[in-house]
């Protein structure tokens, strides 16, 4: 059974890619491919494995993949107040240049966008950090275990996890009522993600002493 | 090296209000009106006891203390609407004169103490305060007001002590409290809420905390960014709760013909019921809701505009605001629609506007007492600091006594 999925496979693969994307689809992916300085197999693998670890953060806080997306960006970029409106517009000016398929961006606009998004992406990734902790912290508020029993349930833990990092087409979403964060939480702990400790701070302070 | 002459130290927080003074203690709270009064002279005095038909005995409700400074007894708080002539510790958020807001700390003390005695505890001994004085003070204010009351206590070897006399008009009881003074730590008022939700919200986390402190005369706006109030942003604006019920006194007026004037104490006192009806003679009944709603709608406007302006500045800085916070006893009025507008500012979700503007409910406290209660957890903090231990952050507020009448019975 397995020998003949994975035979199937091979046999797709060696289908040329003209046949199955558009013109425009294939045109980004050799421009990435050449950004990247990487072959089409290679980007196609790590555009899907990307794909499948939003996918997952997605589905755990109740969302779809492209909803997802469009409130983390707004959440990060709100989390920065009033002086973020600058990025909000250009993002909303760029997709709606992509839209209307009017002009190509100028390369220096290109770049400074990209920087942008770079930051974006480091924030999604400690973002899913966020996720895995509080899904552990949350799982772990059930009540208090012992530490060997805890272990264990860690070890139970990252195997599901593990398994439910590559869901099969059509699976539903069968995550325990406790587990489910939302996005308005997550989007939350952009407020500070890793606040200094008072216990480090404080300090003698300036007082009349008698 | 733990300094251990630290170790018997009361914590004491407070609060010269433009309306009220609050000092707190552990769970205790006292609060009384920012108001002194000169006393009556020995006979009239003696004719009031008489003539005084009220049950409310309660010291804090007929207090008077003795001040040396001009040596004559003074009435503080309630006591003062027998006085002729009354002095407010702070006007537009400025202490008004150094030996009345003296007197204000003396009652405070005395207060707590009496409280802990009726609680069968020991009178206050020894104690730490954190005190908040109004943002306009700044600093030099603060300075000057340090060397003032350090040249009021009096000294017995290397220590130095605070005398109180006081006196219960009502039952013409008199007390001296002696009480040792082993440190006065001044903050600008709205820090004590922020240390309040520093230790019970924030779990001792730093988040930059914009707090807005709307009283009766004064709002003041706050941001503490990174544990330190930041003295450029600060400011304390004269329009208040007293500028909402004014406001609508004169609506009353106009709307009458100009013939009858409701005095805004009058409005001020149904606020807390959620009465909005007020009788007009000759004109009937007014529904003042709307109005309400209006002036408040426009003083949130104001502090909107202003917190706007500066989130402008703290982000030039490359600061970001975790937290909105609002107290004070405006809070209960305004809160809500100061959530709104931060919430249409930054587009956020009720959900995200629920997390990061909040209020003292969140700490069990009312929005009037959080700054004693944020004061008192500094003191605390600086007496753990002496003796290099770790400051205990929970609190529980237990009990709460006002000068406001108890046991009205005629």
């Amino acid at each position: 059974m397995m020998k003949k999925q994975v035979k199937e496979a091979e046999e797709k693969i060696k289908v040329p890619l003209e046949l199955l994307l558009d013109k425009e689809t294939i045109a980004i992916i050799e421009a990435q491919c050449e950004e990247h300085k990487t072959g089409r197999d290679r980007f196609v693998a790590v555009v899907i494995r990307l794909f499948l670890d939003f996918s997952y953060i997605a589905r755990t806080v109740g969302k779809d993949i492209f909803s997802f997306r469009d409130e983390m960006i707004k959440a990060i970029v709100r989390s920065r107040g009033a002086g973020a409106g600058d990025i909000i517009d250009k993002l909303s000016e760029a997709d709606k240049q992509a839209s209307k398929k009017e002009a190509v961006k100028a390369p220096a606009d290109l770049s400074a966008l990209k920087e942008k998004f770079s930051g974006i992406i480091n924030e999604m990734s400690e973002l899913k950090s966020a996720v895995l902790e509080l899904k552990k912290s949350l799982t772990g508020a059930a009540g208090p275990v012992s530490s060997a029993a805890a272990q264990e349930n860690d070890q139970a833990r990252a195997a599901e996890k593990k398994k439910d990092r590559r869901p099969q087409a059509g699976e539903a979403a069968q995550e325990s009522q406790t587990e489910i964060i939302t996005i308005d939480e997550l989007a939350s702990e952009f407020k500070s993600s890793a606040p200094p400790s008072y216990k480090d701070k404080r300090k003698k302070l300036n007082k009349l002493k008698f | 090296m733990p300094d251990l002459s630290y170790k018997d130290v009361t914590p004491i927080g407070g609060e010269l209000g433009t309306s009220m003074s609050k000092f707190c203690e552990d769970g205790r709270i006292i609060a009384f009106s920012s108001v002194v009064g000169d006393g009556l002279s020995d006979s009239l005095e003696a004719n009031w006891q008489k003539m005084n038909r009220s049950t409310d005995h309660r010291w804090i409700r007929n207090l008077a203390i003795y001040d040396d400074s001009k040596n004559m007894w003074r009435y503080v708080g309630a006591m003062s609407r027998n006085s002729n002539q009354i002095n407010w510790f702070t006007h537009k958020g400025v202490i008004q004169n150094y030996a009345d807001a003296f007197i204000g700390i003396q009652a405070g003390l005395f207060c707590l103490s009496q409280e802990r005695e009726e609680n069968e505890k020991e009178p206050l001994k020894k104690v730490g305060l954190g005190f908040g004085i109004p943002v306009k003070a700044g600093e030099v204010v603060a300075e000057t007001f340090f060397n003032y009351i350090k040249s009021r206590l009096k000294a017995e070897g290397n220590e130095k002590y605070l005398y109180i006399k006081a006196k219960n008009v009502a039952t013409g009881e008199i007390k001296e409290l002696k009480i040792q003074f082993a440190f006065i730590l001044l903050q600008f008022q709205a820090y004590g809420a922020y240390m309040s939700f520093l230790m019970k919200k924030f779990g001792m986390r730093l988040y930059n905390t914009y707090v807005v402190d709307v009283g009766h005369g004064t709002w003041i706006k706050l941001p503490v960014i990174e544990n330190e109030a930041d003295i450029n942003l600060s400011d304390s604006v004269p329009e208040g709760i007293f500028t909402v019920t004014s406001n609508i006194s004169q609506i009353i007026f106009e709307s009458s013909g100009q013939r009858y004037k409701i005095p805004e104490q009058r409005i001020m006192e149904k606020l807390p019921r959620n009465e909005y009806k007020v009788e007009v003679p000759g004109s009937g009944i007014f529904d003042f809701k709307n109005i309400l709603d209006n002036e408040c709608s426009n003083l949130c406007e104001h502090i909107i505009q202003a917190v706007k302006s500066d989130l402008v500045s703290i982000n030039r800085k490359g600061k970001t605001i975790d937290y909105f916070a609002m107290v004070g006893g405006g809070a209960s009025l305004i809160f809500d629609k100061f959530k709104e507008k931060i919430r249409a500012h930054y587009n956020w979700s009720e959900e995200i506007a629920r997390d990061r503007v909040i209020s003292a409910i969140e700490l069990g406290i009312d929005h009037r007492y959080v700054n004693s209660v944020g004061f008192m957890l500094l003191a605390r903090d600086q007496i753990a600091l002496e003796l290099e231990k770790e400051v205990n952050p929970d609190f529980e507020i237990t009990n709460i006594s006002t000068d406001d009448l108890e046991n009205f019975r005629i």
